[in-house]
């Protein structure tokens, strides 16, 4: 079982959109897949026509819960998703309750190990004790990166605190998000990004209005419009980050 | 794999038509795309190994599925076309499973049907998809139509699945029982899963007529015998020539031991014929014994390099399929036609004579006399062997053991069967010491025969030493099974197993 989470400080940077359409193509050729959406504005879930809901968040934490009874089935076969819940919010305050806290969201996947081959953490904005323990659980975390300023300063932050702070032994895989080729600065931050970090990802995926209307058709964008050239970026994304992951076990 | 979802299958071959319109009418069921056209293939061995083992193999449009029929559960892989072995899957929990189940058979289509298919999904306040329905229907080669609905839950949404197969059940007017996809296919070809003759008990009672109860095991064998036939002669696997050739061992030792029971004349007659039928299919036998021996003799002595094994696989492969085309011939002639069909006779018209006077006897009392001694003679040629003896005194113990274990298994139902099982359990033992001698032995010669040919060609001077390795290896093979040969036969020869063979055949042990 591989996890992947896809993660940010800063909000808005098509973190749930990445999650919501790598989950799907993880699970395209019938590979398990699960999709546990930990931010509590639920979009992923939202996305997935799931409501969100979980019984009992705090026995799940505690793991008087088995996490598999929250596991809902989206209309794809292999891709299970566990939804978000408001509550989520509070899951700093669960978390600091319980035993070595930072290791607590990588014991509770330990119940799923045999189910699913990928897992995607889709997780909310912000630094915190949750995020600390959804990196730790991670193989891998999946930065979007939007080729501004402020967003590229957000991803060196993230960076410092994995390996300086929390001392976490994760890869980090950053990719360009919604970039915007009309913009100088996009064209600017994208080269220089591309160029000067090697952990860059190569595949840049467009600022575009399909993705936005994925919240309302409340599909992948690979399901309602699979020739539209994000959807082409997502899949190319995918396959690079395989790749990437394949040779880092090598 | 943990992901289960409850599935439903119901059968409505009675009425489709009336489940289309139900369906059509639900406000919460939305058809889901254009009916699909689907061909799907129910797979099996000859003797239904993977249904004997709970499970039932499906192809359909690249992917192979296995459904557990005891828990519904199904693991699917992807395969473009349909598999012939259990190789021919990729490795996962089919392949596992597939091999498990078939070990050396081959797989065979067993029901192929072509299928119309409409998927409909029950959506929730949502939208979201929370059970799928297809209705399947099509038709079996024999033209008897087939309708099948699968409701298919939703994993987190079991109380609408089961909210779904209510409504159904209320609306159809009958409960919406849960069945095998493959049962219903089966019943509709009219094909009886686990229907193999070779398995099936021949029914005896203990005061039966001798000459009756052995012409019904015999009837029996006969029928494995032509089941196998078009397998054999079809080379599909070396399992129906192993079948076939039990058939006629079990028959010959039935006719040997019917003295008194079938006239002189006619079993010398038949003895003979099938002695010709044993000994055509011996080539073709132990080539096949040692074919399927050359993976572990490879792994044995050219670990490294097993191709170095190439050309004896050649040489192997190209003598079996001689030796199999003399075979085929054999059963494609007018004298096995002629066998069949006078055997066939015989057994219905019981010929008696003034020297069958044990032919009324009850089958009881002659099976517990042949049986006794037929474990005697096992008995005596065994005491006879010592370290120095012949391999031909172990070769002729083989036989006689052979012998014992097929009248036992022939009428062991007379007798008490539990004692019967632990009977056969203990022979069975002391006959795969001995098979392992004798398989070494005739491999032996033939890896001899094999060695010179493959000596006289060219660049394969590295195969004649791992030639040489590997006789050795089979030496050591056939020493170590003449080590063993003592401590085998004392456990069969041993006070328990005494006592065991007194209380099964003595008058009292009687069913």
């Amino acid at each position: 079982m591989k996890v992947l989470a896809t993660y940010s400080i800063k909000g808005g940077v098509g973190k749930t959109a990445a999650a919501t359409n790598l989950a799907w193509l993880a699970a395209r050729d019938a590979t398990p897949t699960l999709i546990w959406d930990l931010d509590p504005q639920g979009a992923a879930t939202f996305n997935y026509r799931i409501r969100p809901r979980v019984k009992g968040v705090k026995s799940l934490v505690r793991e008087q819960r088995p996490l598999e009874k929250a596991i809902k089935g989206t209309d794809y076969p292999a891709l299970d998703l566990l939804p978000a819940d408001f509550r989520y919010r509070n899951l700093d305050l669960q978390l600091d309750q319980v035993k070595k806290s930072t290791k607590r969201v990588a014991r509770l996947l330990r119940q799923l190990e045999d189910d699913y081959e990928w897992v995607i953490l889709d997780c909310a904005p912000g630094i915190s004790l949750t995020s600390e323990a959804i990196l730790a659980a991670a193989d891998a975390v999946l930065v979007p990166v939007v080729p501004t300023t402020l967003s590229t300063r957000t991803l060196y932050q993230l960076t410092a605190f994995v390996e300086d702070e929390a001392g976490l032994d994760v890869e980090i895989l950053p990719f360009l998000s919604m970039v915007d080729r009309r913009k100088k600065l996009h064209r600017e931050l994208q080269h220089e990004l591309l160029e000067g970090d090697p952990r860059m990802l190569r595949t840049p995926i467009p600022n575009a209005s399909a993705v936005e209307r994925m919240g309302l058709l409340r599909e992948p964008l690979l399901v309602t419009t699979p020739r539209h050239h994000a959807a082409k970026a997502y899949e190319a994304l995918w396959e690079e980050i395989r790749e990437r992951l394949h040779r880092s076990r090598r | 794999m943990a992901r289960r979802m409850p599935l439903v299958v119901v059968d409505v071959g009675g009425d489709p038509d009336r489940v289309t319109g139900l369906l059509n009418g639900y406000d919460d069921v939305h058809r889901d795309g254009p009916e699909l056209a689907v061909h799907r293939v129910l797979l099996d061995t000859f003797d239904w190994r993977i249904r004997r083992a709970g499970g039932a193999l499906s192809w359909c449009d690249g992917t192979l599925s296995w459904r557990d029929r005891a828990t519904g559960h199904i693991d699917t892989v992807p395969q473009d076309d349909l598999p012939r072995w259990p190789a021919d899957v990729v490795t996962g929990a089919v392949h596992d499973r597939l091999a498990d189940a078939c070990e050396v058979r081959i797989l065979l289509s067993r029901v192929e049907i072509d299928l119309a298919v409409r998927r409909y999904r029950m959506l929730d306040d949502l939208d979201k998809t929370v059970a799928w329905i297809d209705l399947e229907r099509g038709s079996v080669d024999s033209g008897t139509p087939v309708a099948i609905m699968l409701v298919r839950g939703v994993r987190g949404y079991d109380a609408e699945h089961a909210r779904l197969l209510r409504r159904l059940a209320e609306d159809l007017g009958a409960p919406t029982a849960d069945c095998d996809p493959a049962d219903i296919l089966y019943a509709a070809a009219g094909l009886e899963p686990g229907g193999y003759p070779g398995d099936h008990e021949v029914c005896l009672t203990p005061t039966m007529a001798a000459n009756e109860a052995v012409a019904r095991t015999c009837r029996h064998l006969l029928q494995t015998m032509r089941a196998n036939e078009a397998g054999v002669i079809a080379d599909l696997d070396t399992e129906f020539l192993h079948d076939f050739r039990v058939a006629v061992r079990r028959t010959r030792s039935l006719l040997g031991a019917s003295k008194r029971v079938l006239p002189d004349l006619v079993r010398d007659d038949f003895r003979k014929r099938f002695k010709w039928m044993g000994d055509i299919t011996t080539p073709v036998r132990d080539l096949d014994v040692f074919f399927l021996a050359i993976p572990a003799y490879a792994h044995a002595v050219a670990r490294d390099d097993p191709a170095v094994l190439a050309p004896l696989v050649d040489v192997v492969a190209a003598d079996q399929q001689a030796a199999h085309a003399a075979l085929s011939e054999a059963l494609l002639s007018q004298d096995y036609a002629e066998l069949v069909s006078d055997w066939s006779e015989t057994l219905d018209t019981l010929p008696t004579d003034d020297e069958t006077t044990e032919a009324e006897d009850p089958i009881v009392e002659v099976a517990r006399r042949r049986i006794w001694k037929a474990y005697r003679v096992v008995r005596r040629d065994g005491r006879a062997i010592d370290e120095d003896s012949p391999s031909e005194m172990l070769h002729r113990l083989r036989k006689d053991a052979k012998v014992l274990r097929y009248l036992l298994e022939a009428f062991g139902t007379v007798f008490d069967t539990d004692r019967t099982q632990v009977a056969v359990r203990e022979l069975k033992r002391l006959q795969e010491n001995l098979g392992a001698f004798q398989d070494a032995e005739v491999q032996s010669q033939e890896l001899r025969e094999f060695a010179i040919r493959i000596a006289r060609r060219p660049n394969d001077a590295d195969t004649v030493m791992a030639l040489g390795i590997l006789a050795g290896h089979i030496e050591q093979l056939q020493h170590d099974a003449r080590a063993q040969f003592a401590t085998s036969f004392a456990r069969f020869d041993a006070r328990d197993n005494r006592a065991l063979y007194k209380g099964l055949l003595s008058p009292k042990a009687a069913r």
